[in-house]
């Protein structure tokens, strides 16, 4: 089964760096990244980007949501899509979030983890263990 | 009136009485007095005899002296002079000394006698005066009422602290001293205290206030004592003005606030730092990882492309550090204050940015201030280059030409710089946040550490100087303020607090 897999990250290098790993750990995935947590924010609300991104009848979505981006921060995200998931039931049932940040802090995690759909708190860089591990655990 | 005869037993009974006494005839002569008498007013035996009562009597009151003398012959009993005021009695060389005097009619017949006995009181008065001395050396207030609530004494303390004469204050109810929104509940509380009458603080874990004469209220601490005696049941109220001390507990409490304000301030910053310290590292990591990959599959290309990602993002990193420090170091910058050219300081500004900044831009300049100025080059230049830098970077890529305008003028004391831009601009709702440490407002992938404007506004604050912003999706424009005030250069400008971004 193909999985949609999602990234909001800022920066571009570790955009790079992501975008390989998850390709090199989940070869049959469908790759989107976004650059703001805004233009995320709005292709989930939106039908048509979220069928052309998420598919149609949305498949498992791993959306992957850096903490720290200027002006709207991964936090700020995630309290965009509880409202959104309140309402939207499909949404609901598939996408799971992985916070990344470059600092393991503790109050982070612990906010990131307050969200049911937040499901992983992971310290960058992203390596393809870290990945293998959380799909195993979470789409195995 | 002729003499009257005295007879011997008298005299002889006189003299062995050991209290002072005399004889007054109703005009006031001295019929017979004894030894002791005249040896305390300073007389010699027998001088007294035939004189008026009158020598014996202070110049002040003689005058009115023979109306009262004649009111008491008049209905003559055994009583005290003068009840309830302090009598003195004249020594012959002019010492007044006070004095207790007894009053009995012997003879109630037309030659009618008065025995007058007199008690040198002195000595009492001494400790009485002891007393009191004690009682207004006290360092806290003292004041004693009776069981009515009306005052009995007041030490010169409370008389000081409520503002009041000395005696003024005797006979009024202790609600005097109470502001008037307590009345009511006083008198309460005073009559509950009547029943108990133990020695407490009054109103534990309320605040109190005393009321000052001129009506001013001061919070104060009230010990209570009940004191029994003769005089009835009388509380002895001590009262300290704890002005100061609330005064006190308020400072510390707001420099406490300010500490955890600042504990807090510094947490947050830890917080920021390390993240962005942090990041760069990480992703070079994750680059360097990827490499191994890449030349074990042989991908020199790939390789070569991370290869110079890592040492972009290792210099990213090292401008961060370097930023920090920078900020760190503007607290105790030596504010060497020198005459300095505007245009010169901002042809070298352009330079040195424009050498880092991948952006071009067309800048011109227009400068109407009178130059040079007085100012500190180290401060200035880092204003200028951190203003001109962002109006490099947050360049729109959807306008034809970037621009950058840098213009100057007076405005009396003040030299004002606004560098204009035809940037991305800045969202309005970010406005207030820009010059936070670390804050990241802008919609641009431009790198940032988020302390450029922080370390523009810590300078300015250094120099006695402010900035402005306006912002929309035309550009955005930075008015800066420096004060030329040439006679005294704000070199002691507060430093200013760190406001880190969330």
């Amino acid at each position: 089964m193909t999985l949609s897999v999602v990234l909001v990250d800022d920066d571009e290098i570790d955009r790079y760096i992501t975008r390989r790993i998850v390709k090199a750990t989940v070869t049959d995935s469908r790759f989107t990244e976004y650059e703001a947590g805004d233009a995320f924010l709005q292709a989930i609300t939106d039908p048509e980007a979220r069928k052309r991104d998420l598919g149609v009848t949305p498949p498992p979505a791993l959306v992957l949501l850096d903490i720290n981006m200027p002006r709207m921060s991964g936090f700020d995200v995630l309290e965009s899509m509880k409202k959104q998931l309140e309402h939207d039931e499909d949404l609901r049932k598939s996408a799971m979030v992985m916070m990344f940040s470059s600092s393991d802090n503790a109050e982070d995690r612990q906010t990131a983890l307050s969200y049911d759909f937040v499901k992983e708190y992971v310290v960058k860089p992203l390596t393809k263990q870290k990945l293998q591990e959380l799909v195993d655990r979470n789409f195995g | 009136m002729g003499a009257v005869e005295i007879r011997e037993e008298y005299r002889i009974a006189l003299e062995v009485c050991p209290t002072p006494l005399m004889l007054v005839s109703r005009d006031g002569n001295i019929v017979l007095c004894n030894e002791r008498f005249a040896v305390l007013f300073g007389y010699l035996p027998g001088e007294l005899h035939g004189q008026s009562v009158d020598v014996l009597v202070p110049e002040e009151i003689r005058e009115f002296h023979p109306e009262l003398r004649q009111a008491f012959f008049e209905v003559p009993t055994s009583r005290n002079m003068g009840t309830g005021r302090d009598l003195y009695g004249m020594k012959k060389d002019g010492e007044l000394i006070p004095v207790e005097i007894g009053l009995d009619p012997v003879t109630p017949d037309e030659n009618a006698l008065v025995m007058v006995s007199v008690l040198d009181i002195r000595e009492r008065k001494m400790s009485e005066a002891k007393i009191r001395r004690a009682i207004d050396a006290a360092s806290s207030a003292m004041v004693m009422i009776d069981e009515h609530g009306k005052i009995e004494l007041v030490n010169e303390q409370a008389n000081r602290m409520f503002g009041y004469a000395d005696q003024e204050l005797i006979d009024h109810k202790i609600e005097t001293l109470v502001p008037h929104r307590y009345h009511r509940k006083h008198s309460v509380y005073r009559t509950s205290y009547q029943n108990t009458r133990n020695q407490r603080y009054m109103g534990v874990g309320r605040d109190l206030f005393g009321l000052k004469k001129d009506g001013t209220e001061f919070p104060v601490e009230i010990g209570l004592t009940p004191l029994d005696g003769a005089d009835g049941r009388l509380i002895m109220a001590t009262v300290i003005d704890i002005t100061e001390r609330k005064l006190n507990e308020k400072n510390i409490r707001e420099k406490n606030q300010e500490l955890e304000r600042l504990n807090h301030e510094l947490t947050e910053f830890a917080y920021s730092a390390s993240h962005d310290l942090k990041a760069p590292l990480s992703s070079i990591y994750g680059i360097l990882e990827l490499s191994e990959t890449d030349l074990e599959n042989g991908d020199i290309d790939e390789v070569r492309t991370n290869l110079s990602r890592a040492r972009m993002l290792a210099q990213r990193l090292s401008g961060r550090i370097e930023d920090m420090l920078t900020l760190a170091r503007a607290d105790h910058l030596d504010d060497v204050l020198e005459e300095i050219s505007i245009p010169d300081m901002v042809r070298e500004a352009s330079q040195a940015v424009q050498g880092q900044s991948s952006q071009t831009s067309q800048l011109t300049t227009e400068f109407a201030h009178s130059d040079p100025i007085h100012s500190s080059p180290t401060r200035l230049s880092a204003i200028l280059e951190n203003l001109l830098a962002n109006a490099f970077k947050y360049s729109d890529p959807e306008k034809q030409q970037n621009k950058i305008h840098i213009k100057t003028w007076d405005e009396g004391e003040v030299m004002k710089l606004a560098i204009q831009d035809n940037g991305i601009g800045i969202p309005e709702d970010h406005l207030d946040k820009i010059f936070k440490l670390f804050k990241r407002v802008a919609n641009s992938n431009e790198p940032g550490s988020g302390l450029g404007l922080a370390l523009v506004e810590k300078n300015l604050a250094h120099l006695g100087g402010s900035i402005e912003v306006v912002s929309s999706h035309e550009g955005s424009c930075f008015t800066v303020s420096l004060p030329q005030n040439r006679k005294a250069p704000a070199t002691d400008a507060p430093a200013q607090n760190l406001e880190v971004a969330k």
